[in-house]
This record gives C-alpha cells, sequence and structure tokens, in this order.
C-alpha cells in the first residue's frame, strides 16, 4: 500500500502538480493579504486575512484533492497502467488505500507549510512596530488566541398533552393549597406547558372533545405549537424600552484561571432590517446580583452597534468578573440587556449570546482547525477516488463535484423540516392541515441527509479561528470520527467494492490509442 | 513441485463483452479448455481478434470469464498470493511513462514485498540483462518501443515467477532482441518455470514452445505439441558433411530404389538471415561501439538463471528433437509443405560447394549480393 502511495505522490511531483500548487499557494498566502482591504483596524485585518487565506486554501486543496483522486485512479484505468499493478501480489483494496494515501500524503506536504506560513506571517504582524500596543492587545485577546465558548442552556421546547391537560385543569381549579402530587405536576411542567395553561379552558375542552372526535386533533397541535412559539419568542425578542436577561453558569474550577484575564460577551442581534442593516442603541449590564458589576463605578454604557453581524464586549474587572467560591453564586455570570430603541430586537437563539474566556495559544487552535480541513480533504479525495473506480475521468469528476455540491446545499431540506413535509403549508396557521405520508418520508429523509451533512460540513473551523474561539479537541475527535472514520470509512468501503468489481481489461473506447 | 503439476486449467472458458444494457457484443472466447503443466512452454496462436489476449487477461485475473472455469496453480486468477508467482509482459507498454529504468523495475519490485537490497540487485541484474544499462535514468515515457518492451519485459522477472505469460513479447523488438528473448524463454523453462507465449509471429512460437494452441474466432482449432502440429512423416531429411558427386549418386540411387520415388530433394543447408545478422552484431559489437539505446548480448541474470548450464540447454534440444508422440489433432494436411523434386542440375552446384566455407555466397550470387548490400546496411545502422 505505501509502494501505491509514494507512486501516486510521485506522479504529483513528476507531473509538475506539486510545484503549480505551491506557486498558488504562495500567491494565496502573500499575495492575497496585499490585495484585501479590511476595516482600518489591526484584528479586522488580521481577521480577513485569516478567512481569506484559510478559505481560498481549502477551496484550491479541496479542488485538487478532487482532481488527484478523480485522475489517479481513471487515468491508469483507462491508460491499461494499472493493470500492471493489478497482476501484481497486491490486493485491490489496497491499491485503492494506497492511491487515496498518496493524495493525503500530497494534501499535508501542501497544507502543513501553508498553516506554517500563514502562523509565522500573523504573528509576524502582530508583533509589527506598526501597531501600537492597544492594538496588540487586542489581537493578542480577541483573534489570535484561543477561547472557550459558554452558551446558554438548550431551551426546553417538550410539550407533553397529558401533562399539559392535568397542568391546565389544576389551573382552572385556581386552588391555593396543593397537594404533593399536584405541587410535584406543579414543579414539573415545562414553560410551553405553562403558557398554554394561559388558555387552559379552550384547550381542556378539546382535548375532552377529541375523545369522541378525532378530527379535531388539528386543532390541539394548533395550540401546542402556538404555545411553544410564543414560548420560544419571548426568549428572543427583547420589545422597545424592555430588557432580557441570560444567566451563564462558567465550570467552578476554571473560574480562578479565567478571572486572570478578561472575558468577552459575544452576540448578534436582528432588528426587523435584515435587508439594510443599521445601528441600535443598546445597553449592557454584567454581574446584577452576584456581587460583581460591569461596568464598574460607573453607570451603564448606552453603545451603538449594527444588526446582523457578531459583537464582542470586552468585560474586564479588576480581580475577575465571575463570582468566585467566596460567594453564593459561584461561576455564574447574569448579562442584562436594555432596548432603547423603538423596535424590537431579536437575539436568535443560534446565534447567543456567549460568554468567551482565555483557554490556549492560537497556534494549537489553528493545528485543530488545519487537521479538520485535512479531513475534508481526506472525504473530497475519497468521492474523488469512489468515482473514478467505475466511472471515466470526466464522469467522475462531474459526479464528484455534484455530490459536494448536493451535500453542502442544505437549505431545502432544512425548510422541508420546518415546514413539516413538502406539500406546502396553510398561510393562515403557517402549518400544515394534514400531513401525508410522503411528508412523514421526505422528513424523515431531510433529517437522515442533514445529520450527515452536518457530521461532514458542521464545523467552522475558519469561523473558529478568525473570531479566536476555541475548536476543541472533543471536536476535532468528533470530526475525526464524523468526516474520516465514518463518511470517508463508508465512501472509501464503496469505491474499494466497485474497484474490486471491475473488469480493468475491458475494451475501452476512451482509451489512448498511443 | 513435480513436472505433471498442472499450473493452468480452464474448462468451458468463455468471454462474452456486453454493452451499457447487458447485451452480449461480442463473444471473444467460447468455450475453450486447456491445459498447460509445469516447465512447458505454450504458445497460443491466433491471428487478430481469435481471443489470445482475452484468454490471457482472464488468466491473469484482469477480465472475469462468463462462463467455465480458470485456475492458475490451483486457485483463482484472482488470489492475491498467486500472484506472487506470475510475471506478466503484456502486448503494450503500459508504464509509468514518468518513472526511469530503474525506478520502474523497483516500484514493481516493492508490490512483491522483496527487500530493498534484493530489488536493487535484481533490479541491476534485470536491467543489464534487457540492455538497457545505458539508459537507466532516462523515463520511460522518452523510450522507442524496442526499448519499453525491455523494460517491460525486466519488470515481469523481477519476482522470478513460476509462471511467465508474455503477450507479444518480440513486438517492436530488434532481432537481437528477439533472438535474447527466445533464449531467455529456453533458460526459464530449463529452471522448471512455466512460460505461456502469446503471438502471432508463427516463427516465434515454432522456435521455443513445447505445445501450442491455435485460436480462431474464439474457439480452438488446434492443440498439441510443436512437433505433432508441425512433423511431415510423410517424408525424411537426412544432413551430413558435403559429399562428392559420386557419393551423392549413390545415396540418391539407393533412396530412389528404396522409396520407388523420384520425389527426392537435395539442396545445401542454409544459414538463416537471424543467425547472420546476428553474427554481424556480436562482431561489431565486440568493438565495444557506443549506444545511448539498447545493448545487446547481455546474460540472462543470474538468479533467474539458477543452476543452468549449457549442458541442460543441450539435452533440453535434444529432447525437444527426440520426440515423438502421437498428434492429438493433426493439422490441416493441405498446409503441409510438399516435398519437391530433385533438380539435377542443381547437383552439380551443390557438389562444387564442397571444400567452401560459406555455401550461400556460392550457391547464388545474386542472394550473396542481396547479403552483402544488408551486411554494409546493418554496419551502417550500428555504426561500424
Amino acid at each position: 500500500m505505501w509502494a501505491i502511495a509514494k507512486q501516486t505522490l510521485k506522479a504529483a511531483v513528476r507531473y509538475r502538480f506539486v510545484v503549480a500548487m505551491a506557486i498558488s499557494l504562495l500567491i494565496i498566502v502573500f499575495g492575497l493579504p496585499l490585495m484585501i482591504k479590511s476595516d482600518g483596524t489591526a484584528k479586522g485585518m488580521v481577521q480577513i486575512v485569516l478567512t481569506y487565506s484559510l478559505g481560498a486554501t481549502t477551496a484550491l486543496l479541496g479542488i485538487s484533492s478532487l482532481w488527484m483522486g478523480c485522475g489517479t485512479l481513471a487515468r491508469e484505468i483507462e491508460d491499461n497502467v494499472i493493470q500492471m499493478v493489478a497482476v501484481k501480489p497486491i490486493a485491490r483494496w489496497e491499491i485503492w488505500f494506497g492511491k487515496w494515501l498518496g493524495i493525503m500524503l500530497l494534501n499535508a506536504a501542501l497544507l502543513i507549510p501553508t498553516g506554517l506560513a500563514i502562523y509565522f506571517l500573523i504573528d509576524n504582524r502582530s508583533n509589527s512596530d506598526e501597531l501600537n500596543l492597544a492594538e496588540q492587545n487586542k489581537l493578542r485577546n480577541e483573534v489570535l488566541v484561543s477561547r472557550s465558548e459558554v452558551n446558554l442552556p438548550e431551551l426546553d421546547l417538550t410539550l407533553n398533552r397529558a401533562r399539559a391537560y392535568a397542568y391546565c385543569k389544576l389551573v382552572a381549579m385556581g386552588k391555593s393549597q396543593y397537594t404533593p402530587q399536584e405541587e410535584s405536576l406543579r414543579m414539573s411542567v415545562t414553560n410551553p406547558e405553562h403558557i398554554l395553561s394561559l388558555r387552559g379552558s379552550d384547550y381542556i375542552s378539546l382535548v375532552e372533545q377529541a375523545e369522541k372526535n378525532p378530527d379535531i386533533i388539528n386543532e390541539i397541535e394548533e395550540l401546542e405549537h402556538q404555545a411553544i412559539q410564543t414560548y420560544k419568542g419571548s426568549t428572543e425578542v427583547v420589545l422597545p424600552g424592555q430588557s432580557m436577561q441570560w444567566m451563564f453558569q462558567i465550570d467552578t474550577n476554571k473560574v480562578d484561571e479565567i478571572n486572570k484575564r478578561p472575558i468577552y460577551l459575544r452576540y448578534k442581534f436582528n432588528a426587523g432590517d435584515e435587508y439594510d442593516p443599521k445601528s441600535h442603541l443598546c445597553t449592557w449590564t454584567v454581574g446584577a446580583g452576584t456581587g460583581k458589576r460591569w461596568p464598574a463605578n460607573e453607570q451603564p454604557k448606552q453603545i451603538t452597534v449594527g444588526s446582523s453581524v457578531f459583537h464582542e464586549l470586552e468585560l474586564n474587572l479588576e480581580g475577575g468578573i465571575i463570582p468566585d467560591k467566596a460567594g453564593p453564586n459561584h461561576g455564574r455570570v447574569v448579562v442584562n440587556f436594555f432596548n432603547l430603541n423603538d423596535k424590537p430586537i431579536v437575539f436568535l437563539t443560534k446565534d447567543g449570546p456567549s460568554i468567551l474566556y482565555h483557554d490556549g495559544g492560537f497556534g494549537s487552535n489553528l493545528l485543530r482547525g488545519i487537521l479538520i480541513i485535512y479531513f475534508w480533504l481526506g472525504l473530497i479525495s475519497a468521492i474523488g477516488l469512489m468515482a473514478s473506480s467505475f466511472l471515466a475521468f470526466p464522469v467522475a469528476a462531474f459526479v464528484s463535484i455534484g455530490i459536494l455540491l448536493i451535500s453542502a446545499s442544505t437549505g431545502t431540506l432544512e425548510q422541508i423540516i420546518e415546514e413539516e413535509g413538502i406539500s406546502g403549508v396553510n398561510h393562515e396557521t403557517g402549518r400544515k392541515d394534514a400531513p401525508s405520508a410522503l411528508d412523514d418520508i421526505a422528513i424523515g429523509m431531510s433529517k437522515g441527509i442533514l445529520w450527515v451533512t452536518d457530521s461532514i460540513w458542521g464545523y467552522s473551523p475558519i469561523d473558529n479561528l478568525s473570531s479566536g474561539r476555541t475548536i476543541t479537541w472533543k471536536s476535532l475527535g468528533s470530526a475525526f470520527m464524523g468526516i474520516i472514520l465514518l463518511m470517508s470509512g463508508l465512501i472509501s468501503a464503496f469505491g474499494a467494492l466497485m474497484f474490486q468489481r471491475k473488469e480493468l481489461a475491458l475494451p475501452n473506447p476512451t482509451a489512448s490509442m498511443n | 513441485m513435480n513436472s505433471t503439476e498442472t499450473v493452468i486449467s480452464a474448462q468451458g472458458l468463455t468471454k462474452v463483452f456486453k454493452d451499457f444494457w447487458g447485451r452480449p457484443k461480442a463473444h471473444a472466447v467460447s468455450g475453450i479448455d486447456f491445459e498447460v503443466k509445469r516447465g512447458e512452454v505454450f504458445g497460443l496462436l491466433g491471428p487478430n481478434g481469435s481471443g489470445k489476449s482475452t484468454t490471457v487477461k482472464m488468466l491473469l485475473g484482469l477480465l472475469y470469464p462468463s462462463k467455465g472455469r480458470i485456475s492458475v496453480f490451483g486457485h483463482s486468477p484472482r488470489h492475491v498470493k498467486t500472484k506472487a508467482r506470475l510475471g506478466y509482459l503484456p502486448e503494450e507498454s503500459y508504464l509509468y511513462r514518468y518513472l526511469n529504468s530503474d525506478e520502474t523495475v523497483d516500484f514493481f519490485g516493492s508490490l512483491f514485498h522483496i527487500d530493498s537490497k534484493e530489488r536493487r540487485d535484481r533490479a541491476e541484474q534485470l536491467i543489464e540483462m534487457v540492455g538497457l544499462e545505458n539508459a537507466r535514468r532516462r523515463h520511460v515515457g522518452e523510450f522507442s518501443k524496442g526499448m519499453q518492451r525491455r523494460i517491460g519485459l525486466a519488470q515481469a522477472l523481477i519476482n522470478d515467477p513460476d509462471l511467465v505469460i508474455l503477450d507479444e513479447p518480440t513486438s517492436g523488438l530488434d532481432p537481437i532482441g528477439c533472438r535474447e528473448i527466445k533464449d531467455l524463454i529456453l533458460t526459464l523453462a530449463e529452471r522448471g518455470k512455466t512460460v505461456i507465449l502469446s503471438s502471432h509471429l508463427l516463427s516465434d512460437v515454432e522456435d521455443v514452445c513445447d505445445r501450442a494452441m491455435i485460436l480462431y474466432g474464439g474457439k480452438v482449432q488446434a492443440i498439441g505439441t510443436m512437433k505433432e502440429l508441425l512433423s511431415n512423416r510423410n517424408a525424411t531429411r537426412i544432413t551430413s558433411p558435403a559429399l562428392s558427386r559420386e557419393t551423392m549418386d549413390k545415396v540418391l540411387t539407393l533412396i530412389r530404389e528404396d522409396t520407388k520415388s523420384q520425389e527426392v530433394h537435395v539442396d545445401n543447408p542454409t544459414e538463416n538471415l537471424e543467425s547472420l545478422f546476428l553474427n554481424i552484431v556480436e562482431q561489431a559489437r565486440q568493438k565495444e561501439s557506443e549506444t545511448s539505446g539498447a545493448t545487446s548480448g547481455h546474460q540472462v541474470a543470474d538468479y533467474l538463471r539458477g543452476g543452468d548450464t549449457n549442458q541442460n540447454k543441450t539435452d533440453r534440444a535434444l529432447d525437444h528433437l527426440t520426440r515423438s508422440e502421437e498428434p492429438a489433432l493433426s493439422p490441416n494436411p493441405n498446409l503441409q509443405p510438399k516435398p519437391s523434386t530433385i533438380k539435377e542440375d542443381r547437383l552439380d552446384d551443390l557438389t562444387k560447394a564442397e571444400a567452401d566455407q560459406t555455401p550461400t555466397s556460392k550457391s547464388d550470387p545474386k542472394k550473396a549480393e542481396n547479403l552483402d548490400k544488408a551486411n554494409d546496411k546493418l554496419s551502417g545502422l550500428l555504426g561500424d
């Protein structure tokens, strides 16, 4: 297998493919920063350089992996050279994996120097005399760093019909004293179930009627759906003049270490101006009720920031902002937001806010990010090789590109799940009237494909690196399992099987005649 | 392993090529049966499109039979370990164009898990054997067809195979190369190796094969030993030192009396063009002329020769000549050469050659002139 891998690598060198790629990567790493414009700040410049350099490197190596994957096997089959290898005592699957290994060696040979060049280039820039100390510190604390992210706990949107019905009945009784069982019920209801109790009489009536008239189930589901959406909205929307509070629990074992450096509040909001983002007046305070307060000894600052983009707020307090073990709120960070605008402000659940704290250097984070990119290249190579195991080169390239494009275009699938099927929604209720079996199949398939694509593309190494957020080892391990072991493994097994079954000496009308 | 071991066995072997929709497109091989024993040099003969290459590729596991069974050393041709005992020279040069001679032999050697030192030694000997020592560092893509055949042969022998499959091995080679290939085949056979020789050059097969199978239209037309296939049992040939006219007359009289026939043919044995050519080149080589291409006259690699001696070669030649099995399938009698009648006027010429060391030059002045021209041309080509 190693002999085949070395041979594949040698072919790339002898055909000057490596030279062409190296020159292209040099242009990307050293030429691209000269051509792009940033917001004028050192932080903005480094973020853009990181994003563009790593993005372009990933794209270029992705294309080259696909090309190599399709070409190295398909061309050898078309030129009959593979016959000379296949008659030697080496199993077909070993030839297949040898080719894959060769492409991965080539990718490593190109990606490692590129990663090192990017690292030293940015490091050199951050230490440049052209930057003042404040800018250098900002770079080191916000970009050239590895910061862990503490997110809000996931919303509990479950709604159990039996429990909701029992709770509605209990509320309708208007009791002031509860039995232990009733107390237990009150403590177990979720927020959507609690919201549903506000329309308890309607809900009780519908549930009781549904026993005799099953058609009424749609109306019950509609009420439940509204309760869930109302709760979700209450966690996302801040009305004008209103405030919102979030609570973050930091790992108590890390509090003392984290408090040695500033922490950051990362947030993004929308304000109904998605297509024409504007600046909005906001006020943030942190630490209410915990004995720690930011900003310290002064009134809350009114800041003007734009919608639809991520912002960071440095929470720098002498002795750290996170309550330590001396107090009752150990590790708790309470964040308050005040909407001082005349429009509602929306904080989508998927966008945070979140707390960032320093937990390592940029170098190791860059390494992990590059490894995820490397895993992607492994998958792309496997797709190319798989296609070329049974298709001619141009067809294999076309099929591979198609697979990649489809796997990256998940918008339609997400829409199918959101709209609960493919047969359209009732525009009055915003929901589907009567889901069909076809809808169930479509939802099942969409969820399956989304799970697969998410296990491949659900990582954002470049975004994480440019925003100084940690790519955890756990995330790296998960990427290895999902991208290499699972997806590349399945594709490789299929490709190797197809290659095993292929008759390599079939008359080939497209083979070269020389 | 014994000499009766069956190396290749094919029963009802059929190959039908199909189109994209699975419809039969061409019947390349139709129900052929044959066996090859250890140590045999077995020829696959047939015109283009007769199914030779398809059969060879099924033997190598590059094509799968549509029907029938085929086994190599008792296993399926796709059995990986069996392939370690095979050497294959394809009809065309299917080599990596960007590798040089050393790298080519080394790469294919590495697929046999031969350790690197042994690989280097063998590569050294093989490259010398095929006469490419002056082109070690040249890329295969730059080679002439003949040189590509030579390096193809070297890679086929890197593992000292027990079964060597040669598809048109002399195609693109000069006469020296052809002769060397034939010598090599005989050397391999002496060591108990089995050789399959697929060719449409009848002389190649005739020179080296023990048995041959003639294919046409994907079917076996004839199969048997060369003697079975070629011998004419209705005629006798006697070769002796040059005779005087009187002795010749006595012998002819005796033969005529015995056979009661006038169809007695007398001639001088002539050196064939191949032998003449080889002698000339050998002389040129002894002058150590430099060449950037393939050279000739090298010994078979040591590890391929094993315990080879000239005595073995002679014994084998004698065995070959004294075999007298009955033919399994008689060749077409129409194809058998008819003995020509004696021409009395030629007898005078023949008896004059008695004291001459080069009979061909005397027998036909025009032919001799042509050979002289050929000699000059070859000398020119060789830079003499």
